[in-house]
């Protein structure tokens, strides 16, 4: 277990769901992180992972949304760690309702915190790679932006511009021994639809389970561990000639790309 | 140890990428069968007798006879158990142009890296079916999935093994099966490593030009490495992956980006 070992990685929105999730595969597979969130109490959610890694896990107040903030946390991985090897960006937010009923602020915060935030965060830890002449830089999109889902239109808009994103980035960085990639996942048991193995979901859960999974050929959703699987994955050295993708990791439920 | 007591099947076995897996696999504890076409091809694996030599065996058959995709997963069966997972990396191109490429050789193309996939796919289900667990990998190529200057046998029999590969991929879902698609892109093997071991070797102005005619088609600039693809294989193979199906995995240097 140590395809991240002596890795450094910074998440942002890494103190819950796919966030700690990776955090979790990354100090499993040897790495140490740095896990940002917005605030003390959301980083309580790590405090599992401080007790069994020790000094491989800190956690930082910070907000994608402020670039005063990503600036400190990096600059913080690398004073403490002593550089950066990869960001993942995890963190991200929803609009709610049909466009007729979504106000703007609902609208601007989900593009703000899921596009610009993921934008600011990258815009903080690129100088820092570009140092070295290496970085891995892993964006959480979702399927919800590849087309077709039940999803609201500021998440489709934002997951859909983060793989834009990733894609313009990959280009902009493939000399700097960069790659950019993104990972989007289908459904998962995270979040209000978190169930922990053998139990029991309530009935109003389990049939808007029932409807996520409707077109998921494996009839369930996908774990955070498994999504976490791709993040190590395009995080490692093993993608070194990977950059400008996104890995659809969503039990079958799109195959178009 | 990754894939530890897994049990692995390799087509294309002792192609320059098969071995390559194969050391990947071997190193993480699976068991292995390497099929492939010649006996001859199997020295390729002489560096690994001494440390691995209990935990892999060869199988001399063609993807082109389903009959001897049977017997390989029978085999294979009785060496190590069962088949845990399947990687499909027998694969040949046709040549020339369309109006100068034979029929023979557009067969050949297809019967091999589509009809090929088909056959070992095939005989390899049943022994999945039973325990209700199975990773199979199919091989393409970029050239199967953007526009890129290949002949067109080899266009449509990798564009073949990606449809083919999604269809499986939903047919299989019930029994806890993934089927997916590793697509690489202009790698650096085959013509371009010929003379990799001569130190006075020197590549002709074609072959320097070939090579630069396709670094320029990859944003990151080079070629990419033959473990470049099989980390994206073993990525797929894992226990972890069991979410992930009826996916086409780029590996490609950015080349394409979808």
């Amino acid at each position: 277990m140590d395809r991240m070992k002596d890795k450094i990685a910074v998440l942002t929105g890494g103190a819950s769901g796919v966030g700690l999730g990776c955090a979790k595969k990354i100090l499993e597979e040897g790495g140490t992180v740095l896990i940002a969130d917005i605030s003390e109490e959301i980083l309580k959610k790590a405090d599992d992972l401080k007790a069994a890694y020790g000094d491989r896990v800190m956690t930082v107040v910070a907000s994608c949304c402020s670039e005063d903030d990503m600036a400190m946390a990096m600059k913080l991985a690398v004073d403490t760690f002593g550089r950066i090897d990869a960001l993942i960006n995890c963190a991200g937010i929803s609009g709610r309702g049909p466009i007729d009923e979504m106000p703007l602020e609902s609208w601007e915060s989900a593009i703000a915190v899921t596009l610009t935030g993921t934008f600011i965060a990258c815009r903080a830890a690129v100088p820092y790679m570009k140092q070295r002449h290496y970085g891995r830089i892993v964006n959480i999109a979702s399927v919800g932006g590849r087309g077709k889902r039940g999803v609201n239109v500021s998440y489709s808009a934002s997951k859909n511009a983060v793989m834009g994103l990733t894609r313009g980035l990959a280009m902009e960085l493939r000399e700097e021994g960069i790659t950019v990639n993104s990972v989007a996942p289908g459904p998962l048991n995270s979040g209000p639809f978190y169930a922990a193995p053998g139990q029991e979901r309530s009935p109003q859960m389990a049939k808007a389970v029932e409807r996520l999974t409707a077109d998921v050929v494996f009839h369930r959703l996908g774990e955070v561990s498994e999504v976490a699987h791709a993040v190590v994955y395009l995080a490692s050295d093993e993608a070194s000639w990977t950059t400008g993708d996104c890995l659809d990791v969503n039990g079958g439920c799109f195959m178009q790309n | 140890m990754r894939f530890k007591d897994k049990v692995c099947v390799l087509t294309g076995g002792c192609s320059d990428m098969g071995i390559i897996v194969a050391e990947k696999f071997l190193k993480e504890g699976a068991k292995v069968v390497l099929v492939d076409i010649s006996e001859e091809l199997f020295e390729k694996m002489d560096e690994y007798k001494a440390e691995y030599g209990d935990n892999y065996r060869f199988f001399l058959g063609s993807v082109c006879n389903y009959d001897e995709m049977e017997k390989a997963m029978e085999f294979t069966a009785k060496e190590f158990g069962t088949v845990d997972i399947l990687v499909n990396m027998a694969g040949m191109g046709g040549r020339g142009k369309i109006e100068e490429m034979t029929l023979e050789s557009w067969n050949n193309a297809i019967a091999v890296t589509l009809t090929g996939t088909y056959h070992a796919c095939r005989a390899a289900v049943p022994y999945m079916k039973e325990k209700k667990y199975g990773r199979i990998i199919n091989v393409s190529s970029i050239g199967g999935r953007s526009n890129r200057p290949v002949n067109v046998a080899y266009a449509a029999s990798k564009a073949g093994v990606n449809g083919f590969s999604r269809g499986l991929a939903i047919e299989l879902a019930p029994w806890n099966i993934t089927v997916n698609t590793v697509a690489p892109g202009p790698l650096n093997g085959g013509m371009f490593t010929k003379g990799a071991k001569d130190p006075n070797y020197v590549p002709s102005p074609e072959m320097i030009k070939a090579r630069q005619m396709l670094e320029s088609t990859v944003a990151m600039g080079r070629l990419g490495e033959m473990s470049e693809i099989a980390n994206g294989i073993l990525y797929l193979a894992d226990d972890e992956a069991g979410w992930t199906t009826g996916e086409i995995l780029d590996i490609n240097g950015g080349a394409l980006m979808i």
